[in-house]
């Protein structure tokens, strides 16, 4: 699943419970929900928090208010997790992020992500002229193959068997 | 193998305690005290986020968690970032001792030092008579203590 930088709840693609062996599943159904919008929210701040720490904030000239090494994820968050669930994150350059929530003892799946993004986003929705690449409010990615294909992505990893 | 920096935080989000440790390397920069209180509330507000996000399937898989049985069973337990952890302590009164730590360090390793100095906490600023609750500590024992169990860590 996915969410677009700006809206909280631009994109997203479903709840798939990896590891719990259950085919099938929703899409797109809680674009709206408020769990998204704290998704959004928790993501944004600790991002923020993560940068922030080792931001060196000691000089105080004109040009450090722009700062090149938030935008190319200087200290990327990788995942965060409570005792009862795990969620590993991926953000693009651009900040579009990638979010899945799994069970505490899966592995990292920081590189399944950035695979996710590589194989299945770039082909089905960048690349794809039919589909829009840029989402208005309340707009979401409900293109087929997008669809179609980040469930065929996820079934092959062991995980999910 | 090392703690880059402690915050404790009481159970109303007030931030009690900062110590930033000498650490050779570390990714931490130096910060005025009103950076550490926006870091430490935010972090206390997310702390609250991540239970409210657990998925329902979820609810019960802190039964099967490894660790020795501690308090914060829905709340974050740890942000792992680049560069570091970020790892939460919850006590059973709501107190929070937040350690940044080296990535190389083990969930286990990280729980008993927190309970360490939790327990240096209830002994050394809760049984000191001059300590108001709620207010930042200052006290030079607490200090001492801090520092010397931190500090024979980071070898």
């Amino acid at each position: 699943m996915s969410t677009g930088s700006g809206q909280p709840n631009n994109q997203q693609n479903g709840m798939l419970p990896a590891g719990s062996g259950t085919v099938g599943g929703t899409i797109n159904c809680r674009n709206d929900d408020n769990v998204s919008k704290l998704l959004f929210g928790i993501l944004f701040s600790i991002r923020k928090i993560s940068n922030y720490l080792v931001d060196d904030n000691n000089d105080n000239n004109a040009y450090s208010t722009f700062k090149s090494n938030t935008v190319n994820g200087y200290n990327k968050v990788t995942n965060f997790y409570t005792l009862n669930y795990k969620c590993h994150v991926f953000e693009t350059i651009t900040g579009l992020k990638f979010v899945v929530v799994t069970d505490m003892r899966c592995r990292d799946l920081n590189v399944e992500l950035t695979n996710l993004f590589n194989t299945v986003y770039l082909p089905e929705v960048v690349q794809n002229q039919a589909s829009p690449v840029d989402f208005k409010a309340g707009e979401c990615i409900d293109n087929e193959p997008f669809i179609d294909g980040v469930d065929a992505f996820w079934r092959q990893l062991v995980e999910f068997n | 193998m090392a703690v880059y920096s402690l915050y404790i935080i009481s159970k109303s989000g007030s931030l009690l305690y900062q110590k930033d440790f000498n650490v050779v390397n570390s990714p931490i920069s130096k910060h005025n005290t009103n950076d550490y209180l926006v870091i430490a509330s935010t972090l206390h507000g997310v702390h609250a986020i991540a239970s409210k996000l657990t998925p329902k399937e979820a609810m019960g898989n802190y039964e099967r968690s490894r660790l020795p049985s501690n308090s914060n069973r829905y709340g974050l337990q740890c942000i792992r970032t680049d560069r570091f952890n970020i790892c939460v302590y919850q006590s059973t009164t709501g107190l929070k001792i937040i350690l940044i730590t080296s990535k190389d360090l083990s969930d286990l390793s990280v729980l008993q030092l927190q309970s360490k100095l939790y327990e240096y906490y209830t002994d050394f600023v809760l049984k000191n008579p001059f300590y108001r609750l709620e207010m930042p500590i200052r006290l030079k024992l607490f200090d001492d203590k801090v520092q010397s169990v931190v500090t024979s860590h980071n070898v």
